[in-house]
């Protein structure tokens, strides 16, 4: 009753939804850096949406389980091979018992994520399965995983269902109107007037590379330098996830995950977090241009996508394998889930079933 | 009592109550902190203490930034920051000062032409106050520090400094509760777990309460630390009206 890692791929840890509660201690939450991926993952297998999954870089595992189970992959343009057959993202995928299954990588998307239906059976310490590889902590070990790893299952009576009738619409990490570039809103932030009017002008008009310099701690930009006012030191305060940072060089870093609690340099405005899931999608070399948004337009989108989020997760639950409709909603060009129109439920999505295997992974995804 | 609430971002607000790192500053963020911690605002996740300010992480499904700052501002105009009842807490760290638990003694003692036993007295000869947590886990920044022990960063970085160790970065003094690269010249180490996820609380400390070191030899050092790792050490606190 275990997952047996052959090759556990870069940087793959186990991830929840965070360790919350701590950060007054110095501890970040750490958990997924795709939120949207991981919920989708997990209720397309059955588990609650905030269940510990598998969240790999780039650069997937290979894996056998010795139980029959689903298993579901999301977060960009992987799919599943199991021996030979392959699978899309964003489905259930019932794997036999001992069969070698391979997640590969597309065009797009770099933080993967895999749920197991039942769960893995990992305690939580701290109030969390989140792996924090800076104290060793949670997850499989506190550490990456290795070749030769095996993880408990929770609840393997979970493979006996038959859940592959279930699907979702894939979600959109491109825009269509502009592939090259990703529109990421932002929220001004409380420290704006350490900038020059041309330092804020140079930042919202301006596109910034992700550079190789980016993890699960922040991703470090490259572009035209931000002018300040006079530095980028400021008396350190709090950060949140999202957090656009200038550093002393004058380039943005944004904050994510496994970010520092506190810090000393002018943060310049916040990304809304329903676009964070987005933004962590970006690759290395791809760019970057951040939109204003108000407070107040960013927490409506997030109490929409809530909303629509609890409908989806009530259809997948009622639905049966003779009646099934997919929930339709769609996707923003910003890739993340909200209601794309008034009547995007009924015309938004012809409920087609997404064609498998070699439909064309590009239009797949545009 | 001044302050402006600010959005940072949209699960998250900042209460600026000052602009300067000062011990009158810092225990109005604290009492503001325990104060609407004891409310139980509904959405409210946690709050982060830091220099002069207060971060609030909410959840906008709940509680909407402009509910919030409203409810927030109703609360702390009820709110009298004079009223501070709690005591005086000092948590005491012993340190076993220079040799190999503390490599860059001789350098600070070279910079501020100190010898090794005034260094060390003057550095426990404190009580310093805990203005914040973060950086990682347990890392405290603190005030308070004589001057006169002020000492530069080391000029490389070092690769590994362990995990406890007592440093000096300019006119601040830390410890590091985790082992981790770092500039700090380093002049002493605790025994002490500071960070332990097995223990409840995890990281004993908090902003607005103080740290005291009590200089210690290599032989006790080694007793305090398997008394540590037997779970048998009585963790020391001086409790003062």
């Amino acid at each position: 009753m275990a997952m047996h890692v052959i090759f556990p791929g870069p940087r793959t840890t186990i991830q929840d939804k965070g360790r919350l509660g701590y950060q007054n201690s110095g501890f970040a939450p750490g958990g997924f850096m795709d939120r949207v991926a991981a919920k989708m993952a997990n209720v397309l297998v059955g588990n609650e949406d905030a269940e510990a999954v598998l969240e790999f870089c780039l650069i997937g595992p290979i894996l056998y389980f010795d139980e029959t189970v689903n298993i579901a992959v999301s977060g960009g343009d992987f799919g599943i091979d199991v021996e030979g057959t392959f699978y899309p993202a964003d489905r259930p995928v019932r794997v036999p018992a001992g069969k070698r299954i391979k997640i590969t990588t597309g065009q797009v998307g770099i933080y993967g994520t895999l749920a197991v239906g039942g769960g893995l059976d990992i305690p939580p310490v701290m109030g969390s399965r989140s792996t924090n590889l800076r104290c060793g902590i949670g997850g499989f070990r506190g550490r990456t995983l290795a070749a030769g790893d095996e993880i408990p299952l929770r609840n393997p009576e979970n493979g006996r269902k038959d859940l592959s009738w279930r699907w979702v619409p894939p979600r959109r990490l491109v825009s269509p109107d502009d592939p090259d570039i990703t529109r990421v809103r932002v929220i001004p932030g409380s420290q704006e007037n350490m900038f020059t009017p041309k330092g804020l002008q140079t930042f919202y008009d301006s596109s910034y590379e992700i550079t190789s310099h980016s993890d699960r701690m922040g991703f470090r930009l490259s572009g035209p330098v931000v002018e300040s006012t006079g530095g980028y030191d400021i008396l350190s305060d709090g950060i949140v996830n999202g957090s656009v940072q200038i550093s002393g060089t004058g380039q943005p870093i944004v904050m994510m995950a496994d970010r520092q609690t506190t810090g000393g340099y002018a943060k310049i405005a916040s990304v809304i977090n329903v676009d964070i899931p987005l933004f962590a999608q970006l690759r290395p070399g791809q760019q970057v241009q951040f939109e204003r948004c108000t407070v107040q337009e960013a927490q409506r989108l997030i109490r929409e996508q809530d909303k629509m989020w609890k409908d989806h997760c009530r259809m997948l639950e009622e639905n049966s394998p003779d009646n099934f409709k997919p929930f339709l909603f769609s996707f923003s060009k910003e890739g993340s889930i909200r209601a794309g129109g008034r009547n995007s439920r009924r015309s938004g999505w012809t409920g087609r079933k997404p064609r498998r295997r070699s439909a064309g992974r590009k239009s797949y995804y545009r | 009592m001044n302050y402006t609430i600010l959005p940072v971002g949209d699960s998250a607000l900042t209460i600026v109550f000052g602009t300067e790192i000062d011990p009158e500053t810092s225990r109005t963020v604290r009492i503001a902190r325990t104060y609407l911690t004891n409310k139980e605002i509904e959405g409210v996740s946690e709050y982060v203490q830091t220099y002069a300010s207060l971060m609030v992480h909410y959840r906008p499904v709940v509680i909407s930034y402009d509910e919030l700052s409203c409810r927030i501002d109703a609360e702390l105009s009820r709110m009298d920051p004079g009223s501070d009842q709690m005591k005086k807490r000092t948590f005491v760290i012993p340190v076993c000062y220079g040799g190999e638990y503390g490599p860059d003694l001789p350098t600070v003692c070279r910079h501020t032409g100190l010898s090794e036993k005034e260094v060390i007295r003057r550095h426990a000869g404190a009580d310093y106050l805990i203005y914040m947590l973060g950086f990682m886990p347990g890392f405290v920044y603190l005030g308070g520090m004589d001057s006169s022990l002020s000492t530069p960063r080391l000029k490389n970085p070092r690769e590994r400094l362990e995990k406890g160790s007592v440093g000096i970065a300019a006119d601040q003094t830390g410890i590091y509760p985790l082992v981790s690269p770092g500039g700090w010249q380093i002049i002493g180490r605790t025994p002490l777990e500071l960070y332990d996820y097995n223990r409840e609380p995890a990281i004993l400390y908090e902003a607005g309460e103080f740290i005291r070191f009590f200089p210690i030899n290599e032989t006790e050092f080694k007793r305090i630390r398997r008394e540590v790792e037997c779970g048998t050490y009585q963790y020391e606190w001086i409790i003062e009206e």
